[in-house]
């Protein structure tokens, strides 16, 4: 079976605010003159190799695997799932 | 999530003669909520002694204010967050601590200490358990450690009621000039404003929230911990407070505005108008919604017109809003308008007073049943080594290190008795020392509410005298499950007298406290679980001189046949039997001032209380400590001789100690107990590298010191990973 | 201890006449980003990266050392420890390098019971680093034990010319008897910078 690469974005919901963005814009990148950046968001980057039939299957079984094992909370958390 | 009843409905429109609009129906209903209003609750309350020779009387204050002398006060809060932990342990547990922070800001004092309690299901069993004890910990640390205020103890316990769920406790003490204390007060014209962290629809409903079984819920009301934001909140507010800008200071917690603005016009006997329009926020929001909004980091504040600039000022050099939202009225009215459009106009006297009840109460059945329930029988062959050495990993019992270790407990460097022992000890300004303590027990408060809850009082006025202060106040939190259930509302009313008669007799005033109820878990109500906090005083730190073999082991306290709710029976015989320890209030006195002798006359090396786990546990904690076994005759104990030796290794019973001393001063240490009333007895000596416990001249329990403090080290944190 | 000290605001000018700096432990932006990596960026640090040049002593402890990385004062990265987890515990180091100003009233290899309190505390620096280090003689504290995965289990740098000094443990909290073991002491860290600053102002 192919093996791909998945990336897993895990980031607060946009509904909710993300304090480290907000102090990364306003005390660094805007204090230093970037005014033109007008929202920082972090978020936390997962890398998965996984070997499945499809890219497609690759992200599905990727997704459930996140959400069985809490990998992120639903209830703060918003992901997407990518692959190549 | 509408929030009020039809008979509130009915109530409110009688009380202001017309039908509230939508959006007085919903600030309203967030003070009407059982968290914010205290309505079932309130009127028992009054039964606890409430005046002390310490207590700064204020009712306008959100924290317990008591002065310690030398021109200082500390101050004491105790909050839980548990609904928010339960369904998201990280965000939930840090903004329970942001919140009891902004408690003991509000007077004007400036944070010192942290400790937290928290409680979670079976971890060895229950990986949900494991992931909130995890996310709790986890958020403790982040938001602890980044204010800067050091988490100096607490405790830490695993029971299968509270499956599914979470409770964490979080208290907090402040430090400051009495001098500097915010003086509540407020005139027409005065300046309403908002400072900190803007508002977003994060948290909305969060107090109906509570006030709701998680089944019901609808778990939106996530809020998003920022404690570098609260860092400048507190900066920005003691600045404030040295410039003499602030009238008068109040958090914003559940309820979010709506509380906050009727609650501080109530207490100070003014009205407000308020403008939405003004409230900085993050996103566009409905005006109810800016009203109930609870995110975090937000302090409400009353200042003179002409100091909105120097406030402005200040908080900008923090890089902190600070919104003018209202004015102080002459009116007694709740105001709330959008740029001048009207949207609530009430009476702060009826929003701030919820219409309060009185629930009927039943004995729970299930109390017949546990009177019935079989004592296990003692151990054949007699030998409890296995039992002690398995005790002392149970999850109640091992070493918390693994945890207290991811906070800084010694920031500020004030931490003079570190997380571990039996209370926080912390150096003030003015020469004195503060304790405090909390403690909690849900298995003996589930066998007999009324002496489990006066149990956890003792406890911790026995942790305090072991760092050699004496309490001077106690803040209760009460948690239960739903009060419309009236077996439950009986055991929060028998805690409630325990607790109560137990403060009167011992003269320590309630000095603050909380009542959290609805605490159910998909599988059923949580058992009770009143938490109690005592603060001690001391003139002098503990010398702790170094523990030496032939150091005589002293035990103090009598020992009784009180199983009930014991750790042994539940963790080694996996059930609850026999009856619940009980605190003889004349006991208690004498071997608390016994202990508080000792420590005065010098005599004392170490002294640790009797909790879970009894004597047997105790010891073999006092050996793991001084890394040293010993050879102790247990049925030297008082009121040891005839019990048989399961229960004289483990039954719980209160007022009890141990102590260790040099062996000459052995004879004055018991005259000292003797004048105290309190009973007491030479038990053994500190040597070799075993914890003997012999009984009736044989051996019932011989633990290697190494296994013994292996398995009390690691078990936590092995088990916590499981 | 007979130092006449002034806290300065981070988007201030440092005041002349300045004998020594020190760089606290706290959580500067709430450690966001990398610990350090913004309050690098503060004003004041100008200041500081000339009077390091003049050869004024500068000692950044725990979060002080992070932003001293950061700026590029000192050689090296902290990152996360190796338990992932903020630590709060006390430990032993030993002093590898008596000749700094802060180190001077310390023998060789003397060992300090002192405790540590940080997430990002474990040091780390390359092979090309690592031999400067060496060979400049820069490494002025190393751990007795392997506490956090720390190269070369290493607690405190300083460096070329020897005036500035990073270290993650907390000298402040193992010099007062009642807060800390009997056997603590880090105070000679303070008492050899009186004794530096005394001496450079005759």
């Amino acid at each position: 079976m192919p093996v791909f690469d998945v990336r897993v974005t895990i980031a607060n919901k946009q509904s909710l605010p993300d304090p480290e963005g907000a102090t990364i814009l306003q005390d660094l990148v805007r204090r230093n003159n970037n005014t033109d950046v007008t929202e920082i968001r972090t978020a936390r980057l997962l890398k998965f190799k996984v070997s499945a039939p499809t890219a497609q299957d690759a992200c599905k079984n990727i997704s459930e695997m996140c959400r069985e094992l809490r990998i992120y909370n639903p209830l703060v958390s918003e992901v997407s799932v990518e692959s190549d | 999530m509408t929030g009020l009843t039809q008979t509130e409905m009915e109530a409110l429109s009688g009380r202001i003669g017309r039908r509230p609009n939508p959006v007085e129906t919903s600030i309203v209903a967030a003070e009407w909520s059982e968290h914010c209003s205290y309505k079932s609750s309130k009127k028992h309350l009054a039964m606890l002694p409430r005046t002390g020779a310490h207590l700064v009387d204020d009712s306008s204050y959100d924290s317990a204010v008591l002065d310690v002398g030398g021109g200082y006060v500390i101050t004491v809060h105790i909050e839980s967050h548990n609904h928010p932990s339960a369904v998201e342990p990280f965000g939930g547990a840090a903004t329970g601590v942001g919140g009891v922070i902004r408690d003991i800001l509000s007077t004007g004092t400036r944070p010192i200490a942290l400790l937290d309690g928290l409680r979670f299901g079976d971890i060895r069993s229950d990986s949900h358990a494991r992931w909130l004890l995890r996310g709790a910990v986890s958020g403790i640390a982040h938001y602890g450690n980044c204010i800067g205020v050091p988490t100096v103890g607490g405790e830490l316990g695993f029971d299968p009621c509270y499956a599914d769920y979470a409770l964490v406790d979080v208290a907090a003490i402040g430090f400051g000039l009495k001098t500097r204390l915010i003086q509540n007060h407020a005139e027409p014209g005065d300046a309403v404003v908002l400072i900190g962290g803007s508002t977003g629809r994060d948290g909305i409903g969060g107090s109906q929230f509570a006030s709701d079984s998680l089944e019901s819920d609808d778990r939106s009301a996530v809020q998003i911990p920022d404690p570098f934001t609260e860092k400048l909140v507190i900066e920005a507010i003691l600045e404030a407070r040295d410039a003499g800008l602030l009238h008068a200071l109040k958090d914003l917690g559940g309820g979010g505005l709506s509380c906050a603005t009727s609650e501080m016009s109530d207490s100070l006997g003014v009205g407000m108008s308020i403008d939405v329009g003004q409230v900085h926020t993050r996103e566009e929001l409905a005006s109810h919604e800016v009203m109930t909004s609870e995110s975090q980091e937000r302090m409400l504040g009353i200042i003179a017109p002409g100091s909105v600039a120097d406030m402005q000022e200040i908080c900008a050099k923090y890089g902190i809003a600070c919104s003018r939202i209202g004015t102080v009225t002459e009116s007694s009215d709740l105001h709330v308008h959008d740029s001048g459009a009207d949207l609530a106009r009430m009476p702060v006297g009826i929003v701030a007073n919820a219409p309060l009840l009185d629930l009927p109460r039943t004995r729970p059945a299930y109390l017949e049943e546990l009177a019935r329930a079989r004592v296990p029988d003692a151990l054949p062959g007699g030998d409890y080594s296995a039992s002690l050495l398995s005790l002392l990993g149970s999850p109640n019992i091992a070493s918390t290190e693994h945890v207290y270790s991811r906070y800084d407990h010694e920031v500020g460097i004030r931490t003079v008795v570190r997380p571990g022992r039996d209370a926080a000890l912390l150096r003030l300004d003015n020469a004195k020392y503060v304790s405090l303590a909390i403690d909690g027990n849900p298995a003996h408060c589930y066998v007999d509410p009324r002496a489990g809850a006066a149990g956890c009082f003792e406890e911790a006025c026995r942790n305090t005298v072991c760092v050699g202060a004496r309490p001077i106040g106690m803040v209760d939190h009460m948690q239960f499950a739903s009060p419309q259930d009236p077996e439950i509302f009986w055991t929060f009313i028998e805690s409630l007298e325990g607790i109560s008669e137990y403060a009167r007799a011992m003269e320590i005033p309630c000095v603050g406290g909380k009542v959290s109820f609805y605490n159910e878990t998909p599988s059923g109500p949580i058992k009770p679980t009143p938490v109690i906090g005592v603060i001690g005083l001391a003139d002098s730190a503990p010398k702790n001189p170094a523990v030496a073999d032939g150091d005589v082991i002293v035990a103090i306290g009598t020992s009784r046949n009180e199983m009930g709710g014991s750790e042994y029976y539940s963790h080694v015989h996996k059930t609850v039997a026999g009856s619940c320890p009980q605190v003889d209030t004349g006991s208690s006195r004498a071997c608390l001032d016994a202990v508080l002798a000792l420590h005065d006359g010098g005599l004392a090396k170490r002294v640790h209380d009797c909790s879970k786990g009894g004597l047997g546990v105790a010891l073999a904690k006092m050996c793991i400590w001084e890394g040293r076994g010993c050879d102790v005759a247990l049925d030297g104990a008082p009121g040891c001789a005839d019990m048989g030796a399961d229960v004289a290794l483990y039954s719980e019973s209160h007022s009890r100690f141990v102590a260790v001393l040099g062996a000459p001063d052995a004879q004055q240490a018991l005259d000292i107990a003797a004048k105290s009333g309190a009973a007491c007895a030479v038990i053994g000596r500190f040597g070799g590298s075993s914890i003997g416990i012999n009984y009736r001249g044989r051996s019932v329990a011989s633990v290697g010191l190494q296994d013994a403090s292996d398995t009390w080290h690691t078990s936590l944190e092995r088990t916590a990973h499981g | 201890m007979g130092f006449e000290v002034e806290y300065v605001w981070h988007e201030h000018r440092l005041p002349s006449g300045v004998d020594l700096v020190v760089l606290p432990g706290g959580f500067s932006y709430g450690d966001r980003l990398r610990a350090g990596a913004i309050a690098a960026h503060s004003p004041v640090i100008r200041d500081i990266r000339e009077l390091g040049a003049s050869r004024t002593p500068i000692i950044g402890i725990c979060n002080g050392f992070q932003i001293l990385v950061e700026a590029g004062l000192l050689p090296g990265a902290l990152l996360l420890n190796d338990s992932l987890s903020f630590m709060c515990k006390w430990t032993h180091i030993s002093v590898e390098n008596n000749a700094t100003p802060f180190t001077r009233l310390f023998e060789r290899g003397e060992q300090i019971h002192i405790p540590v309190a940080n997430g990002q505390g474990r040091y780390y620096a390359d092979e090309a680093t690592m031999r400067e280090l060496t060979d400049g003689n820069q490494i002025v504290f190393r751990y007795a034990d392997d506490i956090n995965g720390s190269t070369m289990q290493i607690a405190g740098v300083c460096n070329s010319e020897r005036n500035i000094v990073g270290m993650m443990p907390h000298p402040e909290r193992a010099s007062e008897p009642e807060v800390g073991p009997a056997d603590s002491d880090a105070s000679p860290i303070f008492r050899s910078l009186l004794q530096e600053s005394g001496a450079a102002r005759q």
